[in-house]
């Protein structure tokens, strides 16, 4: 009799053999019923039975470190696609994935903090920038003791017509002038909102004891101020800045 | 007859007879800016108004929010310790620590320790 035909007419061998086989092929779930003879057969089952276990284990194991690592990855490529919103989970098992996670989730709150503090930066610097422009947009040059000139350059919105106010009143109670030159040579359009606040200004400097001079009006400027029935009667106006000065300094 | 001990949400706020406050986060805890200023005013109470050193166990910590981390770093702890002794363990508690003391950047002067007598010996040298 040879060795083969021996093997193959044991049951116990080929059943060891059968679930070497379903082990090899990845089916860690298998388990190997024992005789209960405790012979050489049973103790064979037994520790292969015990490698299902631990290879199970270790399957469930990978398999839960590759769903975490797939969370922090999917955290990861919100971030890159600038959504913050997400968190990765922090387990209780104080794994390396939840040391990642919670290091990840703590630079995403870095991240925005610090792009908080750069739009803030960033609204600081324009809002600087902003009043800077503002001041620049109305100087108020002193000619002599008494005259100062005002030349404005273009565009004339209400926030802009209010700081020409507050510019030309704080100026001439600083200044004590008593003639302001408004030159409008470089304002690009003239429409009602400029000439009533124009008038306003005028009106208001009058109440502190000065009196308004309104220089560069240029043709086209006169006739949309005539076309628009704006009152000038109280208002010394000459067409040049040039003739406005030669007018203040000879009063 | 004078407090020794709070229990807070995420921790357990304790003054020890060595005139040591023992902070011990509470296991899985998150804590957020509320719980932060929860565990200072406590700290403050037990202190009786005095700076003291303090040892912060945060190994048993899960996570704390940026508005927790920025205000132990802030002048309120300022005003509470003297000496900060961070005891951590595992990972996370690690990382949380790190965090604390590199980015935070705590106005207290804090440490970190991974073993508790360490920790103490230390602290022991801010009592007076």
């Amino acid at each position: 009799m040879s060795a083969d035909s021996g093997a193959a007419a044991d049951p116990r061998i080929m059943e060891v053999q059968q679930f070497v086989a379903q082990l090899v092929a990845g089916n860690w779930s298998a388990r190997a019923t024992l005789s209960g003879d405790d012979d050489v057969f049973d103790h064979i089952l037994s520790d292969l039975n015990q490698l299902a276990t631990m290879l199970a284990a270790d399957q469930a194991a990978h398999e839960e470190a590759e769903r975490h690592a797939d969370e922090i990855i999917d955290v990861m490529m919100g971030v890159a696609s600038l959504d913050y919103s997400r968190r990765a989970p922090v387990g209780d098992d104080d794994s390396v994935f939840d040391a990642i996670a919670g290091g990840l989730n703590m630079l995403i709150d870095e991240l925005i903090a610090a792009q908080e503090a750069g739009l803030q930066l960033q609204a600081d610097v324009i809002q600087a920038q902003d009043a800077a422009l503002r001041e620049l947009s109305t100087p108020l040059i002193p000619i002599n003791d008494t005259v100062v000139v005002m030349p404005l350059i273009g565009a004339i919105d209400s926030q802009r017509a209010d700081q020409i106010m507050e510019s030309l009143l704080t100026g001439i109670l600083e200044t004590r002038a008593t003639i302001a030159i408004i030159d409008i040579t470089g304002v690009s359009v003239v429409d009602s909102q400029v000439a009533n606040a124009l008038v306003r200004s005028a009106r208001a400097v009058t109440l502190l004891g000065a009196q308004v001079v309104l220089t560069g009006i240029r043709p086209e400027v006169a006739q949309a101020l005539v076309g628009l029935g704006i009152d000038l009667r109280n208002i010394i106006t000459r067409s040049t800045l040039q003739a406005g000065i030669a007018y203040a300094l000879h009063r | 007859m004078e407090q020794h001990e709070i229990r807070t949400r995420v921790a357990v706020v304790r003054l020890e007879p060595s005139g040591i406050l023992r902070v011990t986060m509470l296991p899985g805890s998150h804590e957020t800016l509320s719980d932060a200023q929860e565990n200072i005013r406590h700290c403050s109470t037990l202190a009786q108004g005095q700076r003291r050193p303090a040892l912060v166990d945060i190994r048993e910590m899960r996570a704390q929010d940026r508005d927790a981390r920025m205000f132990y770093g802030g002048p309120e702890a300022q005003q509470v310790g003297k000496a900060v002794a961070l005891l951590v363990g595992g990972r996370v508690s690690t990382m949380i620590g790190n965090f604390f003391v590199n980015v935070a950047q705590p106005a207290v002067l804090t440490k970190l320790f991974s073993s508790e007598t360490d920790a103490i010996s230390w602290l022991q040298g801010f009592l007076t």
